[in-house]
């Protein structure tokens, strides 16, 4: 488990290493933040919270808008970040070396994406601490527990759609449906933007069927409204749900194509 | 006990199908045999040169030797054990120009690989730094990989794989594209790795390889063994395969 936890360091160490070898790649990655942040700061001041009473419980548009785009982050690393890091490493042909190596197909999926996970904590961090100085209510940071559950069980059910898209990707290439797909749906139909009750009625049982819909409305509620343990639940139910129905079928589908891209020999091939 | 052990290995690639074959038969899959009911058995350890036509299975062989590449049938035994992808025990080295991250240096790039098999940081740096005066590698260790010649990547590749320290290494035509005082330097680190009871496969098309390095030939055509020995023994049938005059 400790050469196991070291490995998972070690890939963590060589991604930084890469990226920071782009020199300002990162800081500028940074920086657009508070461009996407004050963006919405002065549109949000045109929104009138009296028409859409939906979001009243926030009190504000703009810190409702901001914690959407920072799990969207979340969303984003976990549904391409393993197809993206599976791609690369095949056409730097790292991907066989490193399974010579020893590493099991799965630890490297799952390690080469621990840095862009890292990394994107890190911007949702710099997300809510602008927002918390530029909104007039804002956050419950006694319970950012609760958020950091809601965080938690958001990775564990996203990355499942990653994992599967990386499946496709090995034994495809190219052209990655699942995450083009689940990234338009979630970004149109979770909330992101707008509060899910706007879409017509049969369009809001789409958003019922994607995590990121239950994973914003639980992040939302711990950082915005004071509740207790009992007001997540059923968001956290939710994500267990999703979890437990899309990691095996995930799972299963990735170590499918892992075996027929051994059998073919297209482990390398892009 | 034999080192290598291969007993009916099949292999077959399917054939990728044009337009308009896809429209008019899309059901009809087409195959190329590449490893036809192949079997082989080395005994003791030394430099096996394993040499044949463009196509004739070299490269297939060493990745299905190396466990990346499944065999259709068959099984791959390593000290009379069926195999499975251990790098311990069996390393293959191919295509220099990739397998490493372009951005990291020489010295990056071998931490990374070192820290996959040994979780000691200290034993790690130490064995890199032995490797690298080793190697000859000393005074590129700050360059980016991307940046290195044909012939430093060939060593660093050699290099990684001695991280490992495997019983046997395979090599895939790794003195192509390097200049002849780099091949040299390749040739004598053969040498020294057979001196130090290493079992050595390397797949190559170049006679002067075939004739001064090996142990043994083993040529292969068309997915079989044509024949197997000296370079006395196996001459004859290099130069009716190669058309040689």
């Amino acid at each position: 488990m400790r050469h196991k936890i070291l490995k998972a360091i070690n890939f963590v160490i060589k991604d930084f290493l890469i990226e920071s070898s782009y020199g300002f790649n990162a800081v500028m990655q940074t920086l657009g933040i508070f461009f996407s942040v004050f963006t919405f700061y002065f549109l949000s001041k045109i929104i009138d919270l009296s028409q859409t009473p939906e979001l009243i419980k926030y009190k504000e548009y703009f810190p409702y808008v901001i914690t959407g785009i920072a799990l969207s982050n979340y969303l984003s690393v976990a549904t391409r970040g393993f197809s993206q890091r599976i791609r690369e490493s095949q056409l730097t042909g790292t991907l066989e070396s490193v399974l010579i190596c020893g590493v099991k197909p799965g630890e490297f999926l799952i390690f080469s994406t621990l840095y862009d996970f890292l990394f994107s904590t890190l911007r949702i961090f710099v997300y809510l601490i602008i927002t918390f100085f530029f909104s007039s209510g804002g956050f419950y940071l006694g319970q950012l527990h609760y958020s950091m559950l809601i965080l938690s069980l958001s990775i564990i059910a996203f990355s499942s759609m990653g994992v599967l898209s990386a499946g496709f990707v090995l034994m495809f290439k190219r052209g990655d449906p699942v995450a083009i797909i689940y990234s338009a749906l979630s970004y149109l139909f979770s909330g992101v933007y707008f509060p899910v009750s706007l879409l017509p009625k049969p369009l809001q049982f789409v958003s019922k069927i994607l995590p990121m819909t239950h994973a914003l409305e639980g992040l939302r509620k711990s950082l915005l409204t004071e509740i207790n343990i009992s007001d997540i639940m059923p968001q956290c139910l939710a994500l267990i749900i999703f979890s437990l129905i899309l990691w095996p079928l995930s799972v299963f589908t990735f170590s499918r194509a892992v075996k027929r891209a051994k059998f073919d020999g297209s482990l390398s091939h892009f | 006990m034999p080192v290598i052990e291969l007993r009916n290995i099949c292999k077959r690639f399917e054939i990728k199908k044009g337009r308009t074959e896809l429209i008019l038969h899309p059901f009809r899959k087409r195959y190329k045999e590449v490893l036809n009911d192949f079997s082989l058995s080395l005994k003791n350890s030394g430099i096996y040169s394993l040499t044949g036509p463009n196509g004739s299975g070299k490269t297939t062989l060493l990745r299905i030797i190396s466990g990346i590449l499944y065999p259709d049938s068959g099984e791959v035994l390593i000290d009379n054990v069926a195999f499975r992808l251990n790098p311990n025990k069996v390393f293959l080295i191919a295509e220099s120009d990739k397998g490493f991250f372009p951005r990291l240096t020489l010295w990056q790039n071998l931490r990374f690989f070192g820290s996959l098999i040994n979780k000691d940081r200290k034993i790690v740096n130490d064995k890199i730094e032995i490797i690298l005066n080793d190697f000859e590698l000393t005074k590129e260790k700050d360059t980016r990989f991307q940046e290195l010649s044909s012939g430093t990547k060939q060593r660093l590749a050699i290099a990684r794989a001695m991280l490992f320290d495997p019983d046997i290494l395979l090599f895939d035509e790794i003195t192509k594209g390097i200049d002849i005082k780099q091949q040299h330097y390749v040739y004598s680190l053969l040498k020294k790795l057979r001196k130090a009871g290493k079992t050595i496969i390397f797949a190559t098309h170049l006679i002067n390889e075939i004739r001064d390095l090996s142990d043994q030939i083993i040529l292969i055509n068309q997915g079989r063994i044509v024949s197997i020995g000296s370079f006395e023994e196996t001459e004859k049938d290099i130069k009716r395969i190669f058309e040689i005059e």
